[in-house]
């Protein structure tokens, strides 16, 4: 680099950071403007927070990335991964050329071979079994493009419903609960929440390593504003908990308890806003004792009966908050506090959770539990006060959620089992409605099984890595190389799911296709194609359309002397015009940093079922709230009665301890994508399995000895981590799931939430052992 | 040579403790406009490791609470 252009190039980087910092410029922007580079706009993909980046291209390659300063959600910041955002497209061993499986080996073959042996496949799968055979296992990554492919793919071209994404393993607990609770998927609020409100409860995330835009702008307004309190409910010590003001460890599961606990006391003390819930809220109870799913072909329907306000403050009699505090460990005066403060008249309160309340065998009963305390004070659906689900993918809303890719659903909230929707759908779709089938086949864990099992004889992977990332992996990847099954995966770089593959398809991946992801806050994005993938790579949607192509059904992707990208979105958009899912036209997204949904009258709501700002809630009456969505509760939100039942599998006396596992901040998901960045490799190479101190003392395990987990599933050896980033509670250990050489789901257990089929991966028994 | 605009956000009584330590980095060029919460720096290194180790270094300063990027180039990183 010329001493010059590093001048230019460090005076453009101070230049980004005060404008992003809200300083006045050191140089007029005219001065930098001509930079060389071609800046384009996409989302991040390293989680659902949806930042805005604007990529800088020059002979083809990235070769500067900036935060996006007219990108609402982020304002011209990124958080530390955007260092490493372009990284990830130049890993060494990109995948280039399609690999077919030949014994142990992979050799390289055309596009063509490879796409015509997949049709060849499916119709022979189609032919000796059925349409539910054919499988496609879907991703929260997916653009929203190629998630809508997918799904016409299979449920209007197939005509099958065995289409599930990894997003049922990280949302479909949030899934269930707002829809059960009010009728429509996904958050009242948006993002200023984080700017407005003045109490944060964060429940079981850990937002600062995990979401750390979002941790900044709740921090940033605790500067501001003196009043601002975050208090982090949680079963591990993180980074969240060292910046909160307050701390409240809870034990595994219990999270249950605390929350009826909280209601308990606002019930109890008449702190419930009693005009609120006559107008809004109608009460229920469900099924107890439902099971955990660990058996093969589990099923389970819950089903909803109708309970007063006494019925329910009876319920409440059972989580006193001394009996929370012998459930929880957390003080009964604690219980108290929380409640207080959840019902201050003059606090506006947000609670924030992510896969600590998901990724729970009661997961949609302890969502329905967070919503109660927010209906019974009626804190819901204004600025600064709601509660809101985060996402840890970068479009498990816009993709998997609003698109639909789950075996049960259809776009804009639809569902397969509904013969109006079917129908809604075989209209925009010009197919017979026979073709998509009524009855759904296979939630992400089952379909796994159903593989082992036979049931499911071709499988398409795409966009994610299941062979690492489903819990019991072990049954999994063995099931994958069983005779007579045909595994296909799509992915950028050789992972653990395409080595039990029969054939490997190179994808492209991020800017190098036009794509759009809809993050946490209902705001969908768009990029345009800014880089060529290596090699022969191709988007996912190409794969899908050439191969629809060779099976016979290619004319469901025809859109004669039209943009295909654009067409497809049109096409889509149809499904939630006038549903209150309304998306804008495509050209708004290509124009936009994101555009808020439902897209309403030119403008997007950004407060639903709030009169003041959805023109949907004003329909309804002239002022308050109305949860218009919930039509067969007569536009109500419904506050579940919701028991605490205890975890799939409790620590005893031979697996004593809890076995929680999740992310770190250097390592995306399993890792394929951040463990090709030679620096965040080199900052945490190999997974540890983090110790509480006491606990440690008391095994003899010290920093960095080596470790022998032990669960019924199977064991693996790991370093100890002790009093670092991170401490569990006593009694748990926690080991992040990135790491492809030491798998911790070849130990964690299958079980999941009967509602949401979401499995549990943060509780499961486990021996620990101090190895030489 | 990476190069890269950052905004470090600082605790408001360590903010000008956290500035000393900074400036005594290498590769650190803190910026004279700040606020009482926000210090803004570039930051310059002879590869991503010495890049990843000076952010990890920052971050771990006593009244850091976050590091955000703004801006990043790498061009010369890049064989285009
Ligand atoms: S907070 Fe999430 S979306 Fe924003 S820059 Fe960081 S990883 Fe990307």
């Amino acid at each position: 680099m010329q001493i010059s252009r590093r001048s230019f190039v460090k005076a453009a980087a101070a230049a980004a950071a005060l404008a992003a910092a809200g300083l006045p410029a050191m140089f007029p922007p005219a001065a930098l403007a001509d930079d060389g580079l071609v800046w384009g706009k996409a989302p991040c993909r390293f989680c659902g927070t949806g930042c805005g980046v604007l990529v800088g291209v020059k002979n083809g390659k990235i070769m500067a990335t900036k935060g996006d300063a007219l990108a609402p959600v982020n304002k011209g910041l990124n958080c530390v991964k955007g260092y490493n955002l372009s990284k990830i497209l130049y890993g060494e061993d990109r995948l280039t050329k399609p690999l077919l499986r030949q014994g142990d080996k992979f050799v390289p073959i055309s596009w063509d071979r490879a796409l015509d042996l997949v049709a060849q496949k499916i119709r022979e799968t189609l032919e000796t079994s059925g349409p539910d055979a054919v499988a496609m296992f879907g991703s929260g990554q997916w653009t929203v493009h190629e998630g809508y492919v997918a799904t016409k793919f299979m449920k209007a071209g197939i005509g099958s419903n065995s289409i599930d994404p990894n997003a049922r393993f990280c949302m479909a607990s949030a899934v269930a609960a707002f829809m059960n609770t009010f009728g429509s998927d996904e958050p009242m609020g948006n993002y200023e929440d984080l700017d407005l409100g003045d109490t944060y409860f964060l429940w079981g995330a850990n937002m600062s390593e995990c979401h750390p835009i979002l941790f900044s702008r709740m921090t940033a307004n605790r500067l501001k504003n003196p009043k601002v309190q975050i208090i982090d409910l949680a079963t591990r010590f993180t980074r969240t908990s060292q910046e909160a003001d307050r701390y409240v460890e809870f034990k595994p599961q219990a999270d249950l308890a605390l929350a009826n606990g909280i209601a308990h006391v606002i019930v109890r003390e008449k702190l419930y806003d009693k005009a609120f819930l006559a107008e809004n809220v109608t009460l229920k109870k469900g099924k107890t004792n439902i099971g955990y799913g660990v058996e093969d072909k589990f099923s389970f329907t819950d089903k909803g009966e109708e309970i007063s306000f006494h019925e329910y403050s009876e319920f409440l009699k059972d989580y006193s908050p001394e009996k929370v505090e012998a459930l929880s460990g957390v003080p009964a005066a604690t219980v108290e506090e929380l409640a207080r403060l959840y019902a201050d008249k003059n606090r506006k309160v947000c609670s924030y959770w992510t896969m600590g309340l998901n990724q729970h065998t009661r997961g949609t009963w302890v969502n329905n539990l967070v919503y109660n305390i927010h209906l019974l004070t009626g804190k819901i659906a204004k600025p600064g006060e709601g509660p809101f689900s985060l996402t840890g993918q970068p479009s498990a809303c816009g993709t998997a959620r609003e698109v639909g890719t789950f075996t049960h659903r259809l776009p804009a909230d639809m569902v397969v089992t509904n013969p109006a929707h079917r129908q809604k759908a075989a209209d925009i779709w010009k197919v017979p409605v026979e073709k998509i089938p009524a009855k759904p086949t296979y939630h992400a864990t089952e379909m796994l099984r159903a593989l082992d099992r036979g049931d499911i004889k071709f499988l398409w992977v795409q966009c994610s890595n299941p062979f690492q990332a489903a819990p019991n992996t072990g049954r999994f990847r063995a099931a994958a190389l069983k005779e007579g099954r045909f595994v296909v995966v799509s992915d950028a770089y050789p992972t653990r799911s395409t080595e039990v593959a029969d054939l490997i398809l190179p994808s492209s991946m991020w800017v190098e296709k036009e794509g759009m992801f809809g993050n946490a806050e209902r705001r969908t994005q768009h990029w345009f194609k800014q880089v060529e993938p290596p090699g022969e790579a191709k988007e996912d949607l190409w794969q899908l359309i050439e191969v629809a192509k060779r099976l016979g059904f290619g004319n469901l992707f025809e859109y004669p002397g039209q943009d295909l990208h654009k067409a497809l979105f049109e096409e889509y958009r149809l499904f939630g015009l006038g549903t209150g899912k309304d998306l804008a036209p495509y050209e708004l997204y290509q124009k936009e940093r994101g555009v808020i949904w439902p897209y309403v009258n030119g403008e997007s709501v950004k407060w639903r079922y709030n009169t003041e700002y959805d023109p949907y809630a004003r329909k309804e009456k002239e002022k308050g709230i109305s949860f218009y969505k919930n039509k067969k509760q007569h536009k109500k939100a419904v506050l579940w009665a919701r028991p605490f039942e205890p975890a799939a599998e409790v620590p005893d006396n031979d697996y004593p301890f809890w076995l929680s596992t999740g992310r770190v901040l250097e390592h995306w998901h399993t890792g394929t994508m951040t463990q090709r960045v030679p620096a965040l490799h080199r900052a945490v190479p190999e997974a540890l399995v983090e110790l509480h101190p006491e606990d440690a003392v008391k095994l003899g395990i010290r920093n960095r000895d080596k470790v022998l987990l032990t669960t019924r599933r199977g064991s693996l050896e790991l370093r100890a981590s002790v009093g670092e980033r991170g401490v569990p509670g006593r009694g748990s250990v926690f080991v992040p799931f990135f790491d492809e050489d030491r798998m911790i789901n070849d130990l964690t257990l299958d079980a999941f939430c009967p509602i949401s089929k979401q499995p549990d991966y943060k509780k499961c028994a486990v021996k620990v052992e101090r190895l030489g | 040579m990476p190069v890269s605009g950052i905004v470090v956000r600082v605790q408001q009584s360590r903010q000008q403790q956290v500035k000393q330590l900074m400036e005594v980095m290498e590769g650190v060029e803190l910026h004279p406009a700040c606020t009482e919460e926000l210090l803004v720096a570039t930051l310059e290194s002879t590869d991503y490791r010495q890049e990843h180790e000076l952010t990890d270094r920052i971050q771990a300063l006593e009244g850091v609470f976050s590091l955000s990027v703004a801006y990043h180039n790498f061009e010369d990183m890049v064989d285009a």
